[in-house]
């Protein structure tokens, strides 16, 4: 619809193609089911010498044969049918499933891959048509196809407050209904389920679970005991610190990163249900706890915490890791993803990471328990989709028991119930977030996107001390008040 | 439809037409225009299409609050309000106006004495010429990657160097310091788009005939005086054409900064493009995003056009 095209949409078109170029640096990989015959190897599986619509993907993933890949999940789908038996034959939907994920080693694609390929089986009439973008032209391109009137039929999504927004304007597809059937809804962990809830419907379903920690190198700081108040993490970090070594590495240039230390102080100062409230007009962010978090965040910057310059390192380009590696910094703040993004850049340098929880705030009202986090990969529907059963059967396909072996095997958190870890990390991390109070979805997403925006700037404020921490919370609140307003 | 199913007399009569049917057998011409306008048609079409009617369009959406989706609200001027009074929006448009600035008074200097350097046809001349241009190839985000490197403060090239030479108190996190930012993305910018002048200027070098340089030779001129008085006004159709093109380049630039530092830290690199990719496509408020951008193609059209214009009035003369 031309209509749509301002120069903002081109614009985002151009940055779509040009900056998969500028925060990527590889073009968006589409994957399509051709038209093809069976491989040998495959043919255990389909030994029937009839054409037939299989899935094939650009291989993304040097290790592994593709055919091993490609051939795993088809060989184990009649199990999937047998255990779950909710798997309709759906031979009689036609058309194409669209589904837009996330780039990314390992889960992102392998996920919706090795779904589409089992749901494929059963809906032979129905093209799968996968693309994975890169994160920023991913929102970009979201946004625009569902502004004009063309969104894709399924999508990663995050929940929190965009999931809100899209299901308050009817975009995206209510699933309560499907989610009370044959008791798919138990399958979840029910704190990592609320986040894909508005306004006590179900938007969407999550796979995996971040969670945020202090992750460290157990070769520089040996076996410290984790600390469990402020004061005793500020002494660390000064220890640290006369020992030569950069105390906590940190790339700010995408603000993230840093956004963890306000989101994680709010959180252990003033509780659990403050952003509702703040949100509510029933709280405000000019509050003396909130200037307090700004004091703190500064405090961490005065002892020398940070790298030099890291509110101009990339975090995508390794600018945090990087000191990790060079065993300069001892200590990283960061997602459970942390681990796997190292073993894709250096092998072995994970095994010598452990990590320890956020410390608890003396005086705070949080739960030290309460950790802060979010999903991701999760899916939502669209609420055009002409095949909306397929689009929920490849929900429920994601979200089986093979995809949850798939992420304990990348050495991630299911938001799966009964998920089984092999390494003590993965069980310790999967007990914390089990026994959590609460679950604090990242500001960014929790927040609607203008909020979100506004809270990463006063962060990098913070730690730059460019802003003084009442400036801080005084430009929060005035970010919350007009969000308010709208 | 195979070869043999077309008829002999089919091809005769492609091959030969009656000559009659071109002009109309009244002998009536069809006017110059309207065919200028037929082969013009296509191309402007979309133009229109793709470039014109999204300016309108775009000013359309600037005057709503508008997330993207669903139809926003009509709130008139508001976003230009907010845009005008936004000390965010002024400190880009002040960094575009810092770059416009740097590119015209850095590149074009150092593109012309590149030019005239290469054109002296020393040995290997041609080696150096391919270096040059070199950068100018280069896709800008491996550009902004490398750079990154280099500027890196622990590991950086740039700081080893600096390092090396004892100059470790000039050592910078140049990208991380909001005073060094732009004038390393600066730098960069130069360094990227330097080859492009210098292909402009020495294409327009030889244009100038050298009987010229002969003839002020055999006068007693010196090389600087042939400089100032042969090369430089004959070039300046050139240098014209190289600052406007700077200038409209430096306005509405978006991606180095974008790769290297996203605008910030703390907005200290921030241009109207990045400023309005961001408050469009990360906080999507698309309404005041447009509005941004109407603003950035207004300044752009009126010191673009009046730079014409009074160049224009000035070669009159």
């Amino acid at each position: 619809m031309a209509g749509k095209d301002s120069p903002v949409v081109i614009f985002a078109k151009f940055i779509d193609r040009s900056d998969s170029s500028g925060r990527s640096w590889d073009f968006p990989s589409t994957c399509n089911i051709h038209l093809e015959e069976p491989h040998d190897c495959r043919q255990e599986s389909h030994s029937s010498p009839v054409r037939r619509f299989v899935p094939s993907f650009p291989s993304q993933d040097a290790s592994g044969s593709s055919c091993a890949r490609r051939s795993a999940p088809l060989v184990g789908h009649t199990g999937i049918v047998g255990a779950q038996d909710a798997t309709p034959v759906g031979g009689d939907q036609e058309g194409t499933l669209t589904v837009w994920s996330l780039t990314g080693a390992g889960l992102n694609e392998e996920l919706p891959q090795t779904a589409a390929a089992r749901l494929a089986e059963a809906y032979p009439n129905v093209e799968m048509d996968l693309q994975a973008l890169q994160n920023d032209p991913f929102k970009t391109k979201l946004r625009t196809s569902i502004g004009s009137d063309n969104p894709p039929d399924v999508w990663h999504s995050w929940g929190g407050g965009v999931l809100g927004e899209y299901a308050r304007e009817g975009v995206v597809l209510d699933l309560t209904e499907a989610l009370n059937q044959d008791g798919w809804k138990d399958r979840f962990i029910p704190g990592l389920l609320d986040i894909m809830k508005v306004d006590d419907s179900y938007y969407g379903v999550p796979i995996v679970a971040n969670t945020v920690v202090f992750w460290y190198n157990t070769e520089l700081l040996g076996d410290i005991s984790a600390p469990a108040t402020w004061d005793d993490f500020i002494q660390l970090v000064k220890d640290v610190k006369a020992d030569g070594l950069v105390p906590i590495t940190l790339a700010n240039q995408t603000k993230w990163p840093g956004a963890f230390y306000l989101n994680y102080l709010v959180l252990r100062l003033q509780g659990a249900d403050y952003l509702d409230r703040v949100l509510a007009g029933e709280a405000s962010f000019d509050d003396p706890a909130v200037v307090r978090a700004g004091e703190m965040i500064q405090e961490l910057v005065d002892a020398g915490a940070f790298p030099e310059g890291f509110n101009g390192l990339d975090i995508d380009t390794g600018g945090s890791r990087k000191l990790l590696y060079g065993e300069q910094a001892a200590m990283e703040l960061m997602g459970t993803w942390l681990p796997g993004t190292i073993d894709s850049e250096i092998d072995d340098f994970s095994t010598k990471l452990s990590f320890f929880s956020f410390p608890q705030v003396e005086g705070g009202e949080g739960d030290p328990s309460s950790l802060l986090g979010g999903v991701s990969p999760a899916y939502a529907v669209s609420q055009q989709t002409e095949i909306p059963e397929v689009a929920i059967q490849f929900l429920r396909e994601i979200t089986n028991d093979e995809s949850r072996d798939l992420v304990v095997d990348a050495g991630r958190l299911a938001a799966l119930k009964g998920a089984t870890y092999d390494t003590e990390t993965a069980n310790q991390l999967a007990t914390a977030l089990e026994e959590a109070a609460t679950v604090q979805l990242f500001w960014d997403q929790f927040f609607p996107p203008a909020l979100g925006q506004a809270q990463l700037d006063v962060s990098q404020g913070l730690l730059s001390k460019s802003i003084t921490p009442q400036e801080g919370a005084a430009q929060l609140e005035e970010a919350a008040a007009s969000v308010r307003e709208g | 439809m195979a070869r043999s199913d077309i008829q002999p007399q089919t091809l005769d009569t492609y091959a030969k037409p009656e000559p009659a049917t071109l002009r109309g057998s009244s002998g009536f011409q069809i006017p110059q225009w309207l065919v200028a306008m037929l082969f013009i048609a296509p191309a402007l079409l979309l133009y229109a299409v793709y470039v014109i009617y999204p300016i309108f369009q775009s000013i359309l959406y600037s005057l709503r609050d508008w997330s993207g989706i669903g139809a926003g609200t009509y709130i008139g001027l508001d976003n230009y309000k907010e845009a005008l009074s936004d000390g965010i929006f002024w400190r880009a448009v002040r960094n575009n106006i810092v770059l416009v600035i740097a590119s015209i008074a850095i590149q074009l200097p150092i593109a012309l004495m590149l030019a005239l350097l290469l054109s002296a046809k020393f040995p290997g001349w041609r080696i150096f010429r391919a270096v040059f241009f070199l950068p100018l190839l280069l896709s800008t985000v491996a550009v902004g990657l490398v750079w990154i490197n280099i500027y890196d403060p622990v590991f950086g090239l740039l700081n080893g160097i600096l390092g090396a030479l004892g100059l470790e108190n000039l050592q910078q996190s140049w990208l991380g310091n909001e005073s060094t930012a732009l004038p390393a993305i600066i730098a960069v910018v130069c360094w990227q788009y330097i080859p492009f002048y210098m292909i402009l200027f020495i294409a327009g070098l030889t244009t100038i005939p050298l009987d010229l340089y002969e003839a002020a030779k055999i006068d007693g001129a010196s090389g600087w005086r042939s400089f100032w008085d042969i090369t430089l006004p004959l070039l300046r159709g050139i240098i014209r054409t190289g600052a406007i093109l700077a200038l409209i380049g430096s306005l509405k630039f978006f991606d180095l900064v974008w790769v290297m530092t996203g605008g910030g830290p703390n907005r200290s690199t921030e241009l109207m493009a990045t400023y309005m990719y961001e408050e469009a496509f990360a906080s999507f408020r698309m309404g005041y995003g447009s509005a941004v951008a109407t603003l950035l193609f207004i300044f752009a059209f009126v010191i673009a056009g009046s730079t014409l214009i009074i160049d224009q009035r000035r070669s009159n003369r």
